[in-house]
């Protein structure tokens, strides 16, 4: 239902519920391990060290959906949730201007009309703004796109308020991956969330991330999760990003994608221009 | 934010809250997430009105989401680039320092960071005329070097006063102190911290301190290294992007500490001095 109003979905709500999210298929192939699995209702995890290319690879996607259909785009709203003040606009338009063939202003603006922006500062206002958000997933058929970057910002500040028990520490962020896991479901809306590592596993493993190692099996040596469960549970793919440290003056990243169920792994190297994004 | 109470919002009265209370539902967060139906039975309150609070109590406590296109709007007018006054520095930063964004100066002891907050306030308060808020933690902060770049860039006592009226001083020795300068800003800034070095416990290799969870919050990060060999002088120093948002990683620029208290040797930057 579309809220807790207790009153019958109009014809076009409803229409809109079950008829339709059009396909984000095309957004992004490369980052879907599994390739018959299905996009909606999907919940994908960004995870790695920072100045990794994850925020790059969201303005990438962003670009993708919003971009019209004469562009190569897919003309569809994308809704951006962003925690650490780390969304830049001016790079986003950079992108854009690069992947367009006639820039203007005015078709800039046009796109940037498709996407919608909302900060939070801290765990509690990202699940008040969730529910209020519940809204405009059931009036807006053309919104199919849901970025939070990222989802792991208020973990220390959650922890110091939950005191001793780890019940209480989690229990923000668990209500929020609920929320999130019936919204994307419910509304058949694709989500991808990025988290950052700022664990790190004992000195008992050898190798570090930083490697360009070939064995997709190195991605997960420096992961440790520290989300709640209910987060572990909600993930369908976790993505692990890293740089190429080998020449000095690297813009070489690659990624490990993992479907959570089937465990089918794939890799793929991709570099970052002024355009953004590019898959090798 | 959080714990309900008499007066929170409007429509919340006393009687409603110890209600509410008696049936386990404290917290904003409580009632927004509760099954309204279930807690108008229990509690004995009109649907309605626990219907019409819920809304009220997103549309205070949730964030409002901006229209991207608006964003861009206020974005072109508000964001500015502030030159570091020091030209090899500009070029790894592309331009200089941006307005909104926080950009990190790492460095082992001696490597001249402090010189570069000086240098950088001293360009920021005379040659573009902006304020200047210093807030100093390890009492680096010495007028009279500032007093000494400004002499270098102008004879004009004039001018050199009303740069320094322009930079702003504060003094901060623990974490609490600093938050409430920082609180009270208003207004677009960009903002430059430094940080020291400190040694990876597995490998040995220096690395910046604080850790992981700091390394993500700026969006720039420059190594300053003392550089070592035949023919570099003492002030000679290797400045070397490690995270740009904008530029590949891995550029290196040289640059002099001692040439800093002059002009820009720069034919660009001078120009904007005339």
């Amino acid at each position: 239902m579309c809220s807790d109003f207790q009153r019958a979905e109009s014809g076009t709500e409803l229409l809109a519920r079950l008829e339709g999210r059009s396909s984000l298929k095309d957004i992004e192939p490369y980052l879907f391990a599994d390739e018959d699995s299905p996009v909606h209702g999907a919940i994908l995890e960004f995870h790695g060290p920072e100045g990794t290319g994850k925020t790059e690879m969201l303005y990438h996607l962003t670009a993708r959906c919003i971009l019209p259909k004469s562009e190569g785009g897919l003309e569809v709203e994308v809704l951006f949730i962003d925690t650490d003040y780390h969304f830049d606009m001016l790079r986003l338009v950079t992108v854009l201007e690069h992947r367009l063939s006639q820039s203007s202003e005015e078709v800039i603006k046009h796109c940037l009309g498709r996407l919608s922006l909302v900060y939070c500062s801290s765990s509690t206002q990202l699940l008040l703004t969730l529910y209020s958000l519940e809204t405009m997933f059931c009036s807006r058929p053309s919104l199919c796109l849901l970025i939070l970057d990222s989802l792991s910002a208020f973990y220390w500040i959650d922890r110091v308020n939950g005191g001793e028990s780890v019940n209480l520490q989690e229990s923000v962020l668990k209500k929020c991956s609920q929320l999130l896991e019936k919204l994307v479901n419910e509304y058949r809306l694709v989500l991808f969330a990025t988290t950052q590592s700022i664990m790190q596993r004992t000195a008992n493993s050898a190798e570090g991330p930083s490697c360009a190692s070939n064995r997709p099996s190195d991605a997960e040596l420096d992961y440790r999760p520290y989300l709640c469960k209910a987060w572990q549970q909600a993930v369908k793919h976790r993505i692990f990003f890293f740089k190429h440290d080998d020449s000095n003056t690297s813009n070489q990243f690659s990624l490990v994608s993992r479907h959570l169920k089937s465990n089918n792994l794939r890799k793929h190297f991709f570099i970052i221009r002024e355009s953004g994004v590019e898959f090798c | 934010m959080g714990v309900l109470r008499a007066g929170l919002c409007p429509g919340l009265t006393q009687d409603m809250v110890q209600l509410l209370r008696s049936r386990g539902i404290k917290t904003v967060v409580d009632l927004v997430s509760a099954d309204l139906e279930e807690v108008a039975q229990k509690c004995g309150l009109s649907y309605k009105a626990l219907v019409a609070l819920r809304r009220v109590l997103l549309a205070q406590f949730s964030a409002f989401p901006f229209n991207g296109a608006d964003l861009y709007e206020e974005l072109k007018t508000s964001t500015a680039i502030l030159s570091t006054g020091i030209g090899s520095l500009d070029k790894l930063l592309d331009a200089g320092l941006y307005t909104g964004e926080v950009t990190e100066i790492v460095g082992g002891p001696g490597s001249g960071k402090t010189q570069v907050c000086l240098c950088v306030s001293a360009h920021v308060a005379h040659g573009l005329q902006q304020n200047v808020l210093y807030i100093d933690s390890n009492g680096g902060f010495t007028a009279s070097r500032i007093l000494q770049l400004l002499q270098a860039r102008t004879p004009d006592e004039e001018e050199q006063a009303g740069a320094l009226q322009r930079i702003q001083v504060v003094r901060a020795f623990d974490i609490f102190q600093m938050l409430d300068m920082i609180q009270d800003l208003r207004g677009t800034v960009a903002q430059q911290v430094t940080n020291h070095m400190t040694r990876d416990r597995d490998t040995g290799k220096l690395k910046p301190a604080l850790g992981r969870s700091w390394s993500f919050v700026p969006s720039t990060r420059f190594l300053l290294d003392v550089t070592k060999g035949t023919g570099a002088s003492d002030s000679q120093r290797m400045v070397c992007l490690m995270k740009s948002p904008r530029l590949p990683t891995g550029f290196q620029e040289m640059v002099d500490l001692g040439t800093w208290g002059t002009s820009e040797q720069s034919p660009q930057l001078q120009g904007d001095h005339t």
